[in-house]
């Protein structure tokens, strides 16, 4: 049994747990100005591009709000998400007296790519003066390569997240960093939990951050057809594990949350057509029916069917937060898991689902339960 | 921890693209380097070699994806002689590694050079235009295409993830594939990785985060210099590496042939620079003590460590003395080599490469050379096989993977049928 000790998380609902929550709860009951979180896209031109609204983290600002203003101009915006989320999720007791060997970390992130301001230039400077639509490769290695900020690179290694948050956190235990996909953040919670009960760990820090606001990375979702279906989104989500509960969840008036099943697996055009079935039914046999569903669903007709019909039948109140929030990617799994929890701590849930799928069919889903800390 | 069976085994790398051609090419102590400037023009680029894979059409969307699919199929084939094995589809799981999806030169003259006008300057309008139009390149940026490819051959609905851990990232799919078998979620878990970032913006990264090897006037062979006094940096390599991980309950019902078996493994972070680790080498130390705990071993117990040992000035001094941390004095320390001596840095590959090159040595019975190591550097005190081959078999091997970002991995192999 793993004990959900902390979450930290920044998304289109606001900077930080509580202001996420009282935003989600505003949006969900309908009961705030809008039951909307997207806002104009102001990130790059998007005239032509087929959505011009976004999931935006409003508010935010590196140099101010993280830690170390320093580092902030090593780290990609999704970098710079995954620092605040973990420190929200590392405040308070959740890593207290446990060595930082001895805390591990299960990150997913989001494919980074250079961003168009760092690239523009260097393209610009090395393209061929005889047929600009050709590079030359002896201009790209001079003033191309000039042009470029030697930094990017930094930016755009894939598990950049995962180092910056567990370096401003100071961990040195197991690590595993996942693949972009939203089932990716799901697939690290179980993880987590399974390396906390092989003793792998004492404490696990998840993390999932991602952000599509990048011209050249919404052009991907384009070619997934997530845009226009949904729009663009950026933020992160964080959590700290463990085996059993720490002082303030004991003391908190609330019920707390706990991971108590996870599965994972891949769908393909060839097979798995009941995977969905086959996993849900598979949690809700080891630990019980929902009382709430979060569930990936967004409105691709030929991709989800199976996973309708599944939610109808279950029966269960089903809630999805894309088409509210936008396509937050790799974060995306792990904030529904987030915003589960809250639900569990309000008393509004005692048995969550939260399901995720990836663009290539890799589907993955856990099992929430309240449960009282003695 | 208990031990998984290795029952099958796929490579593309610079060696070649068999077991046998590999295993040979590494008995005889061979380099895979050649002239960068054979792989694209590379006047004025500064780094003068690369390890190639040998024999592959490099005009493709993905070649790395082509190299994981590849060593994929040629491990379902070694180990059950069919690429769709006869094992429940939920019980067959798909752990592969990559790194970032750079941008060959052809996709920024196809997808992005079109939207800039006359002045250079990128029309966003144009390239939003461009996006109904078909692109070869853009679907290669999912990394997880291979997982599917591999799930649709062998009808797999088991878990499937690609580890993004950096230069650390196929030894710690190999190491978590296992813990799916030892927990009970798999009975046979493909796992592995594959890697291609030899084209000039691929290397371009590398080369300005100062790890490449920018030595000149030398043959492309002699470039790669782990542990030696005057290494300078790394020589890129590519491939992939698959390896076919089986309960032994599985493997055994079934009759398998084992190479040997994953005993143990360990991760750890340095929590400390993103392309340095600590002089002291303490997170590797870590890796290292975590992965003979969970074999159950002694160091002593190790016949042979195949380092990370990439020959840059930083990482090959604190692996020695992350070595010498876990194992004791040089004395105490059994013999170390480093494969990327001849196989160049293969990346987010390399641990899986490099588990196939170790379970290869052992099978043949000879411990893989350290090349060009001619000059040793004082603090780099260990056996390093220096530059041939030694007649030796080992059994018990730890393997080291480490990479940017401050991730650990270790791995304890052992080869042979138990």
């Amino acid at each position: 049994m793993t004990w959900i000790l902390s979450t930290g998380m920044v998304s289109p609902l606001g900077l930080g747990r509580e202001e996420s929550i009282s935003s989600w709860r505003d949006l969900h009951s309908g009961t705030g100005e809008t039951t909307s979180a997207l806002l104009p896209n102001k990130r790059w031109p998007t005239e032509g591009f087929p959505r011009r609204d976004a999931g935006l983290v409003v508010g935010f600002n590196a140099r101010k709000q993280l830690p170390d203003r320093k580092a902030t101009k090593l780290m990609s915006r999704e970098s710079q998400l995954a620092v605040y989320a973990a420190v929200e999720a590392g405040a308070g007791d959740a890593l207290d007296g446990v060595p930082a060997e001895d805390i591990g970390a299960f990150a997913t992130a989001g494919y980074e790519v250079s961003s168009l301001p760092e690239s523009e230039a260097m393209l610009a400077a090395s393209r061929r003066e005889d047929d600009p639509s050709r590079l030359s490769l002896a201009k790209l290695f001079g003033e191309g390569r000039d042009c470029y900020n030697p930094l990017s690179p930094l930016k755009i290694l894939p598990n950049m997240p995962l180092f910056h948050a567990t370096s401003t956190l100071g961990l040195r235990g197991p690590h595993l960093s996942l693949g972009s996909s939203p089932a990716s953040g799901l697939v690290a919670l179980g993880e987590a939990s399974d390396a906390l009960a092989d003793g792998d760990c004492e404490r696990a820090l998840v993390l999932g951050s991602d952000c599509q606001l990048e011209e050249f990375r919404a052009q991907l979702l384009v070619e997934a057809q997530i845009v226009p279906s949904l729009a663009p989104a950026e933020g992160a989500v964080a959590m700290v594990l463990g085996r059993s509960p720490t002082p303030s969840t004991k003391a908190a008036a609330c019920p707390s949350a706990r991971l108590v099943a996870w599965e994972a697996g891949q769908q393909s055009r060839v097979a798995g057509k009941d995977l969905p079935a086959e996993l849900y039914s598979g949690l809700i046999e080891a630990s019980g029916q929902p009382d709430l569903i979060f569930s990936y669903l967004w409105g691709l007709p030929d991709t989800e069917e199976s996973e309708r019909t599944l939610l109808r039948k279950l029966g269960t109140r089903v809630v999805c937060t894309r088409p509210m929030l936008g396509w937050m990617g790799a974060a995306h799994g792990l904030l529904d898991v987030a915003l589960g929890v809250a639900e569990i701590e309000a008393g509004n849930a005692q048995r969550v689902l939260v399901t995720a799928r990836g663009v290539l069919g890799d589907i993955a889903a856990v099992m929430l339960e309240a449960g009282v800390p003695v | 921890m208990s031990a998984v069976w290795i029952t099958g085994m796929g490579i593309a790398c610079p060696h070649g693209s068999t077991l046998d051609v590999v295993a040979e090419a590494q008995r005889e102590g061979r380099s895979g380097a050649r002239r960068l400037s054979e792989v694209f023009p590379s006047e004025g680029f500064g780094v003068e070699a690369a390890c190639t894979v040998p024999g592959w059409d490099r005009d493709v969307a993905d070649l790395k994806r082509a190299f994981g699919e590849y060593a994929a199929e040629r491990a379902l084939l070694d180990a059950f002689g069919t690429l769709t094995p006869d094992v429940p589809s939920r019980r067959l799981g798909i752990h592969l590694a990559s790194g970032l999806v750079s941008t060959p030169v052809s996709e920024a003259e196809d997808d992005l050079l079109p939207a800039f006008d006359a002045e250079g300057r990128y029309r966003h309008a144009a390239a939003a235009e461009r996006l109904a139009e078909p692109s070869r390149w853009r679907s290669r940026h999912f990394t997880d295409h291979t997982n599917l490819h591999v799930a649709q051959i062998t009808r797999a609905t088991g878990p499937s993830s690609v580890n993004h851990g950096a230069c650390a990232a196929s030894a710690t799919a190999i190491a978590l594939g296992a813990r799916w078998i030892q927990r009970g979620r798999c009975d046979v878990v493909l796992a592995g990785g594959f890697e291609s970032m030899i084209h000039p913006f691929g290397m371009m990264s590398f080369q300005m985060l100062g790890a490449l090897s920018e030595r000149q006037g030398t043959s492309p062979e002699q470039i790669s210099r782990p542990f030696d006094r005057t290494r300078d940096g790394f020589v890129i390599g590519e491939g992939g590496a698959v390896i076919i991980l089986e309960s032994e309950a599985h493997a055994r019902a079934r009759g398998a042939k084992c190479y040997g078996r994953v005993l143990g493994a360990g991760s750890s972070m340095d929590s400390h620079r993103i392309t340095a680790p600590p002089e002291d080498g303490r997170g590797a130390a870590e890796a290292m003590r975590r992965a003979l705990r969970s074999a159950g071993l002694n160091p002593g117990e190790i016949d042979y460590i195949n380092a990370h040992g990439t020959g840059t000035p930083l990482n090959d001094v604190a692996e020695t003395r992350a070595i010498k941390s876990v194992f004791g004095p040089a004395a105490n320390c059994p013999p170390v080599s480093s494969s990327k001596s001849a196989l160049g840095h293969t990346v987010a590959a390399a641990g899986a490469v490099e588990a196939v090159l170790c379970m290869l040595a052992a099978r043949d019975g000879v411990l893989p050379p350290t090349l060009n190591l001619r000059e040793p550097d004082p603090d780099c005190d260990l056996d390093y096989v220096p530059l041939v081959a030694r007649p030796q078999r080992p059994r018990r091997i730890l393997s080291n993977s480490f990479g940017f970002g401050g991730v650990n991995c270790a791995l304890v192999l052992e080869g042979g049928a138990p």
